[in-house]
């Protein structure tokens, strides 16, 4: 059973990747010849291919993960291994992003400020055709440490630098398994129903790490920062959660849950130092615009994507999308919701499960919602045990695929 | 169930003085180490229970609405492509069609351009369209040409034809060199 549904994401995936590696697909964004020796194997990856694979996938990865106390160990790391491999030697997939880091790192290489210009000020860059055409002129939205290790890759030339993303981007991969598994041997857990679950994710692997992002090494701090406190290390693990906000800010959302609930005078101590660090060495290498990490979640907040949940459930209520009051209102929603698992946290429940609940809510009340931005909370539902947790993230990720499957359905699709 | 903060902090090294405080405040306010020790939670985890699963639906009813709602618009952009091809007559062009995101109606603008030689663009003949689909194709009201390389801004659309004649749609006086006249594929409107 475990093998026959392994071999089946194995072939779904190995589809997708034989075919993204021949080019020329609406779903592949423009991007350096990298895999050149897959390229003629398959037919340019075409939406309907794309989607019935990505179906196939899912329906799998639900079976396994049902099943999976009873997978082996060895079988378990087997299988995530090679899916990672899969898609390691694909092309970049779905967007863009990876390419605006390397722009970035590229810019603060040159003395550009990536966090008062945009890529478009190194247009001279080879890198510079590859940035998407929304995000030309848009500031970097992520953390100072995460540009500042994002320049030896972009020190590299075109293909190496992308390359180096996705070597970073793997690290970063193993990183969170390997601290999701030793969280689950902490609490005397099974690990591989969590390997399984985020390890084998379609949205995890075709969408977070297929595009390289910065998510994934955000994810591994968070899950880094919950291993220490639950080796009670308390001070690495302030420092860890922090160091993660300078990643990318969302990390921060765990902070407020584990001060609450642990009431350790070293956490603290080690947020507000890995705090001072981070703010000085944003202001000491791209000023005080580099320090200011709630300017970039001030501006990020008020994208809208068609995927977002709210302009769903406005298009429902027939409305043509967001409008202003709309962002305010899930705000105080989010806030609200905040506010009630800090004192659920505070009367004793699980830190952990409310930084997932957090996380979660965060992506479903955010009307710029992407694909990877549903993971967050996957690895944080498996170490707390919380299976409602777990259902509401799953469900969150099967309902983001079902509204990519118009392509599906649509006459469009089905001439091309 | 969840794993119980008692099972993580077994070690943590507290502030002796603010436990000391937190441990006088009222019952109902004091921090607690695992939710065995707060109050009954029975009828909290039902009020939790019922508010996601009404959000859940919520949620999902949105999602397959929307499913639909976008495969109709898919539908509706690929007869525009095809009206555009009919109207004009040119089947190896990339069109690009433009819906109405200012009043939120369903007439959309259909564009492409019209080349001189493979690499030189003449200008951009584009085809506005209303109605339903029929025959995979819609209404085709009219349309305008616009100068090469220019977005569809209002100011630089000339040679009006069908409605938007009527609309004083076009208010650029016809530049010298540049395609002009109703396509053959044009009906009126």
């Amino acid at each position: 059973m475990a093998f026959g549904l392994a071999a089946i994401m194995v072939g779904a995936l190995g589809l997708i990747v034989i075919d993204a590696a021949d080019g020329k697909s609406p779903l592949l964004p423009p991007s350096p010849s990298m895999s050149k020796w897959l390229e003629g194997l398959g037919s340019p990856l075409g939406y309907h291919l794309f989607l019935i694979c990505l179906l196939i996938f899912t329906c799998a990865y639900a079976g396994l993960v049902a099943y999976s106390r009873r997978i082996s160990q060895r079988t378990a790391i087997t299988l995530v291994c090679v899916l990672t491999a899969i898609v390691m030697v694909a092309p970049i997939m779905i967007s863009t992003d990876v390419f605006s880091y390397i722009a970035y790192g590229r810019m603060a290489l040159d003395g550009i400020n990536p966090y008062v210009h945009g890529p478009v000020s190194v247009f001279n860059a080879p890198i510079f055709k590859y940035v998407g055409g929304d995000w030309l002129t848009a500031t970097t939205a992520y953390g100072p440490l995460y540009t500042l290790i994002s320049l030896p890759a972009a020190a590299l030339g075109t293909i190496a630098s992308v390359w180096g993303m996705k070597v970073e981007a793997l690290i970063s991969v193993v990183a969170t398994l390997g601290f999701t598994w030793r969280c689950a041997r902490q609490l005397k857990m099974n690990p591989v129903p969590g390997l399984i679950m985020l390890g084998a994710n379609p949205l995890w692997l075709i969408y977070g790490f297929g595009g390289a992002h910065n998510d994934l090494m955000m994810m591994a701090f968070m899950m880094g920062a919950v291993t220490l406190a639950l080796g009670n290390r308390d001070a690495g693990a302030g420092v860890t959660v922090v160091a993660g906000a300078f990643v990318k800010a969302t990390a921060i959302a765990l902070l407020p849950f584990m001060l609450l609930s642990r009431r350790s005078p070293r956490l603290l101590l080690g947020a507000l130092a890995a705090a001072v660090v981070g703010v000085g060495l944003g202001y000491a290498f791209f000023g005080v615009h580099g320090a200011d990490l709630f300017e970039v979640l001030a501006r990020d907040s008020a994208y809208v994507s068609q995927d977002g949940f709210p302009t769903e459930f406005a298009h429902l209520l027939g409305k043509p999308g967001i409008f202003p009051v709309d962002h305010t209102l899930l705000k105080a929603l989010l806030a609200l919701v905040v506010l009630y698992l800090m004192w659920r946290t505070w009367k004793g429940y699980s830190w952990i499960a409310a930084s997932g609940w957090a996380l979660l809510a965060i992506a479903v009340t955010s009307p710029w919602l992407l694909a990877w931005y549903t993971l967050w909370g996957l690895p944080l539902g498996f170490v707390s045990r919380e299976r409602r947790l777990i259902t509401a993230v799953l469900l969150i990720q099967g309902l983001y695929m079902i509204h990519q499957l118009s392509p599906l359905f649509s006459i469009a699709a089905a001439k091309t | 169930m969840s794993v119980g903060n008692e099972q993580l902090h077994e070690e943590s090294v507290r502030w002796p003085a603010l436990e000391r405080w937190l441990s006088r405040l009222p019952s109902w306010l004091r921090p607690e180490d695992s939710e065995d020790q707060a109050r009954p939670a029975g009828r909290r985890r039902r009020i939790e229970a019922i508010v996601l699963v009404v959000a859940a639906a919520l949620i999902c009813v949105g999602t397959v609405y929307d499913l639909t709602r976008e495969v109709k618009v898919d539908d509706r952009l690929t007869a525009d492509i095809e009206t555009w091809r009919h109207v004009t007559g040119i089947r190896d062009e990339e069109v690009a069609v433009e819906q109405d995101l200012a009043s939120y109606t369903t007439v959309d603008t259909a564009c492409a351009s019209l080349h001189e030689s493979k690499k030189v663009v003449r200008s951009r003949i584009c085809v506005m369209m209303d109605g339903p689909i029929v025959g995979n194709e819609r209404h085709a009201m009219g349309g305008f040409y616009l100068p090469p390389y220019l977005p569809l801004g209002p100011n630089d659309r000339y040679g009006c034809f069908g409605s938007p004649v009527g609309e004083h749609f076009c208010t650029w006086a016809i530049p010298p060199g540049l395609e002009r006249g109703v396509p053959k594929g044009f009906r009126g409107s």
